[in-house]
């Protein structure tokens, strides 16, 4: 994320709980707050609309339609603005960004209501529901490609209450016009929409307020989806990663297993949560300096032996990031395995979701230790095998799952299998990758990528 | 003439490969080259001309004669092809490297080019893997194994340089020789390089690769001309000041331009070796050329001195139809400087010594010679006159005919840090005016003589000691006090001209060599 490290490096190093605290909740809030805000709006609507009622289906599936194609569409476009902003910010040049945020802003909110209207219109919804659908879809992609941005530019207090407010605003004004004016699923999608609205707003200010008055319009967008294609890509890979068993549990498995299965992958990424916030937090300070500093080396007249030095400390620093992040999953995995019983009651799964939550909390976990090494992969600007360690996650869940459920298995230990298999790959990417950073870094340079082929002999005149 | 046991299928009969000369710059060794094919009309001339980049330079200062089959332009660079699209850069250079990551097929070519940094000796292996040419530019800056042997060569000759700046220079040093080394022979019976360098060892190359004789004829010594750049390049400069990274143009250290200087004079020194070892016969143009020759590994049986010669006919009759020599509206004694206006010429001493002995003798100074070749070192010249108060007395006049040139001076100066034999005194000898020059290349020879019989023609002018304008100034002084001095040593000169320097016996000796006749005088001694 665009410039935030030294933010955090400020709030870990006041030495206070306080601060220490709220680097890590903001760490969790940027890593965890499009999927957690998803699941908490899909897992709101029984609660807030009775499920008896006629337009309950209706609701749920405009809902869960708006909200994939958010998550489908706007992944590989957060990605893209992101480092877009990211590398803006790096060459000092401010006035490059605005214009391609609102370009951007504005494909994502054209491309995800008109997707989810579509959708929603062949799977036969009734139009009104459809433009809902649309115009949820539409708000929250373009929230999240805000809060892509805005995570760079903007303080992460100013981050946090835009998304605070506009998550009270949505839960707070569905739950008053479907209990008070009883205005039913209208009411509901209308308080969630402007919530959303209300979040956006408050990010747009925010990102406003520190760009620069002169804009550069000529900058543009579509060159960085060429050439981020790959990280876009990964984005999307990695997103679906998260859904693909559940889809496969639902298709191929279905009934009350595949529901269960569903709704246990659901609850055990919340198990991930303090982790992505260690990570995040480790990631874009302790890393973060580690990485500059190899690279001042590099641009400051370092001697062969001390680049060398720089990509072991790298490695070692990619090592303890590993080692951290699987102690503080293994620690929470440890915590919910015990109490396991009491989480599956608490968000009331039935008990057949005992064997599958106990299992999808290590695939969690996995999946969380392979989008760190997506994230060391970005970094250290490994498109191509970012892309590839995804579409393997990708790949590995979904094969794994579909052999599981065909042999009967349950289909969690598929899942974890996949999960298995995708974080050994990705590490094993992310450890080579950054063992050869110097010759990627140095190869991969544009010197005589242009040149021609020798001229031929001319006859002279 | 050609003989019948070179011919070979619709090629040249020699292949001249030239690198920064004819027939695109003007200068001594170009009109030597265009003297030498317009005297041998009976040889088919390919040439094969290695330019620093594309379109520099473009204009043809001689025209080609009528024997010239072809004219090849190589270039160790090229200018972008595509558009100046950073991005599309990027993406064509990782997909460069993804292509070549994967091929880990060793390059004979990347083989000799870390054993020409890390060996003395140069043998038939070492030219056969530079021939095989299996080197591509892709490879070369994309390639694992390239970098590999980057990174053994910096911990072997520079282990406390920065390694960026060794990579980018590494890269700059061989990609014109990868590039060069890429490129198709073009048939001939005899390839003659007129350097060592990229030149030398592109033709070493071709020759080795066709079988091929090869004839090297080197006018200043190249390792000694680029060691002399090296010390003065401003892109190879250390500052006192400690590693920045946070400037684009981030000077180097000291210790790195210190490394950085040692490399590049190693790897030209290792180019020279190939081209020597190539080389059937190794051609200098005076006895001291040669003997650097052999101390840089050149083998003494295989070295031959062959002096410049000049049409001495021709040039009186230019000078006859020229315009009659001007005779001074004053006493001022008339000084010239002819040659490039380049740092190898050493202007700044020619002009400090003009002005020392302007203290004392009244002169008028004229500069002859191309002022767009380096015209920063112009203004800096222009600068120095303007600081010493010579405006008045000097001008810088540009190319001018040969007539013209010497009816308008008394004496010729030349201050140059390094030359080979120099046309310039054997024209101004040829023209009876006598010379003043520091004691580089052939100088001495021309001026004093080479052998016993030489000498007893006389002086034809002062020799004076390296990039000292005293000395130079108090030579201007005596020639320009006594003109019979002049008069004598201009004598001595042409006389010197006439019965040392003449250009029909350099032709025929060269018609020798390429016409594959024995040498009776190869045998490591001088062909005069």
């Amino acid at each position: 994320m665009a410039g935030i490290g030294w933010r955090l490096e400020r709030l870990v190093h006041q030495g206070t709980l306080a601060g220490a605290t709220a680097a890590y909740a903001m760490g969790a809030a940027v890593m965890t707050m499009p999927w957690v805000l998803t699941t908490a709006v899909l897992v709101s609507l029984p609660a807030v609309v009775e499920r008896g009622k006629a337009d309950f289906a209706i609701g749920q599936t405009v809902v869960e339609v708006a909200y994939a194609v958010a998550l489908l569409v706007d992944g590989p476009l957060q990605i893209v603005m992101s480092r877009h902003t990211s590398d803006r910010l790096y060459e000092g040049r401010r006035d490059a960004i605005a214009a391609p945020f609102f370009r951007g802003l504005g494909a994502a909110f054209l491309i995800c209501f008109v997707t989810a209207a579509a959708v929603l219109f062949l799977l036969g919804q009734p139009a009104g529901a459809a433009v809902w659908g649309g115009a949820l879809s539409a708000a929250v992609g373009a929230q999240w490609t805000a809060l892509s941005v805005g995570n760079g530019l903007c303080s992460p207090w100013y981050v946090l209450g835009a998304v605070a407010a506009g998550a009270g605003h949505s839960f707070l004004l569905a739950g008053l016009l479907v209990g008070v004016t009883e205005l039913g699923i209208p009411g509901y999608l209308f308080g969630l929409v402007s919530g959303q609205c209300l979040a956006l707003s408050i990010l747009l200010a925010g990102i406003l307020r520190t760009l620069p008055d002169r804009v550069d319009e000529s900058a543009r967008l579509l060159p960085a989806f060429r050439d981020y294609l790959p990280l876009a890509a990964a984005g999307l890979a990695f997103n679906a990663s998260l859904w693909v068993d559940k889809l496969v549990a639902w298709n191929l498995v279905g009934g009350e297993s595949g529901t269960v299965h569903a709704h246990a992958s659901t609850v055990a990424w919340f198990s991930t949560i303090p982790c992505l916030a260690w990570i995040f937090v480790e990631v874009e300070t302790v890393f973060h300096r580690r990485y500059r500093a190899f690279y001042h080396g590099l641009e400051g007249g370092a001697t062969l032996p001390e680049l060398r030095r720089g990509v072991l400390a790298l490695s070692g620093e990619a090592a303890r990031l590993l080692r951290g992040a699987v102690g503080v999953q293994a620690g929470v995995i440890v915590a919910l395995e015990f109490a396991a019983e009491h989480w599956i009651r608490w968000f009331g799964l039935p008990g057949s979701a005992l064997l599958p939550f106990r299992v999808l909390l290590l695939s969690a976990g996995l999946q969380a230790l392979t989008l760190l090494g997506l994230i060391l992969l970005y970094y250290f600007d490994l498109r191509r095998d970012a892309f590839l360690a995804a579409l393997g996650l990708l790949a590995g869940i979904a094969i794994s799952t579909t052999a599981a459920a065909w042999l009967g298995w349950p289909p969690c230990t598929g899942t974890l299998l996949g999960c298995a298999a995708g974080a050994v790959m990705t590490w094993i990417r992310v450890d080579r990758g950054i063992r050869g950073t110097l010759r990627h870094v140095l190869l991969g340079q544009p010197f005589g990528a242009e040149e021609a082929p020798l001229a031929a002999p001319s006859r002279p005149d | 003439m050609p003989s019948d046991h070179r011919a070979h299928a619709a090629g040249a009969d020699v292949c001249l490969v030239l690198e920064g000369t004819y027939p695109y710059v003007p200068g001594g060794v170009s009109t030597w080259a265009h003297d030498l094919i317009r005297g041998l009309p009976a040889f088919r001339f390919a040439l094969v001309h290695i330019g620093a980049e594309r379109g520099q330079p473009s204009k043809r200062h001689y025209a080609l004669p009528a024997n010239v089959d072809s004219l090849s332009d190589l270039y160790c660079r090229e200018p972008l092809s595509r558009r100046a699209d950073p991005a599309s850069l990027w993406r064509a250079a990782r997909a460069e490297y993804r292509r070549q990551g994967a091929a880990r097929r060793p390059s004979r070519v990347l083989a000799a080019l870390r054993r020409l940094h890390l060996e003395t000796q140069v043998d038939a292996d070492l030219l056969d893997d530079l021939a095989s040419g299996d080197l591509s530019v892709g490879s070369f800056l994309h390639g694992r194994s390239s970098l590999d042997v980057t990174m053994e060569l910096c911990e072997r000759l520079a282990p406390e340089a920065s390694f960026l700046d060794f990579f980018w220079h590494f890269r700059s040093m061989h990609l014109p020789l990868v590039r060069l080394l890429g490129a198709q022979a073009p048939p001939a019976a005899t390839y003659h390089a007129l350097c060592t360098g990229y030149a030398g060892v592109l033709g070493a190359a071709w020759s080795h690769r066709t079988g091929r004789p090869f004839l090297l004829t080197e006018h200043g010594i190249y390792t000694r001309e680029r060691d002399l750049e090296l010390d003065r390049t401003t892109w190879i400069q250390g500052s006192r000041g400690s590693r920045r990274a946070d400037q684009e143009e981030r000077p180097l250290d000291s210790v790195t331009a210190s490394c950085l200087r040692r490399v590049w004079g190693r790897f030209f020194r290792g180019l020279a070796r190939c081209a020597y070892a190539r080389a059937s016969t190794i051609i200098s143009l005076s006895e001291i050329s040669r003997r650097r020759q052999i101390a840089d590994g050149a083998s003494p049986e295989r070295t031959l001195v062959i002096p410049n010669g000049i049409d001495l006919e021709g040039l009186q009759q230019r000078l006859a139809r020229g315009p009659r020599p001007v005779v001074p509206e004053s006493r001022a004694v008339r000084v010239g400087f002819v040659g490039r206006l380049v740092p190898i010429k050493n202007m700044v001493t020619f002009l400090r010594a003009c002005f020392l002995a302007s203290r004392t003798v009244d002169l008028v100074v004229r500069v002859f010679g191309p002022l767009d070749e380096d015209p920063a070192y112009v203004r800096r010249c222009r600068r120095l006159v303007a600081s010493l108060g010579l405006g008045p007395r000097i001008r810088f006049e540009g190319l001018q005919p040969i007539e013209a040139i010497y009816a308008a001076i008394d004496m010729l100066v030349l201050t140059s840090f390094s030359e080979g034999q120099p046309l310039v005194v054997l024209e101004a000898n040829a023209a009876g005016i006598p010379v003043i020059a520091s004691d580089v290349g052939a100088c001495r020879d021309l001026i004093e003589g080479r052998d016993e019989v030489d000498r007893r023609t006389g002086l034809s002018g002062i020799v004076t000691r390296l990039a000292d304008p005293e000395e130079t100034a108090a030579a201007i002084v005596r020639l320009a006090l006594d003109p019979a001095l002049r008069h004598r040593m201009g004598a001595a000169g042409r006389e010197r001209v006439a019965t040392q320097y003449r250009q029909s016996v350099t032709l025929a000796r060269y018609g020798m060599l390429y016409g594959g006749d024995p040498w009776p005088a190869s045998a490591g001694a001088s062909s005069a």
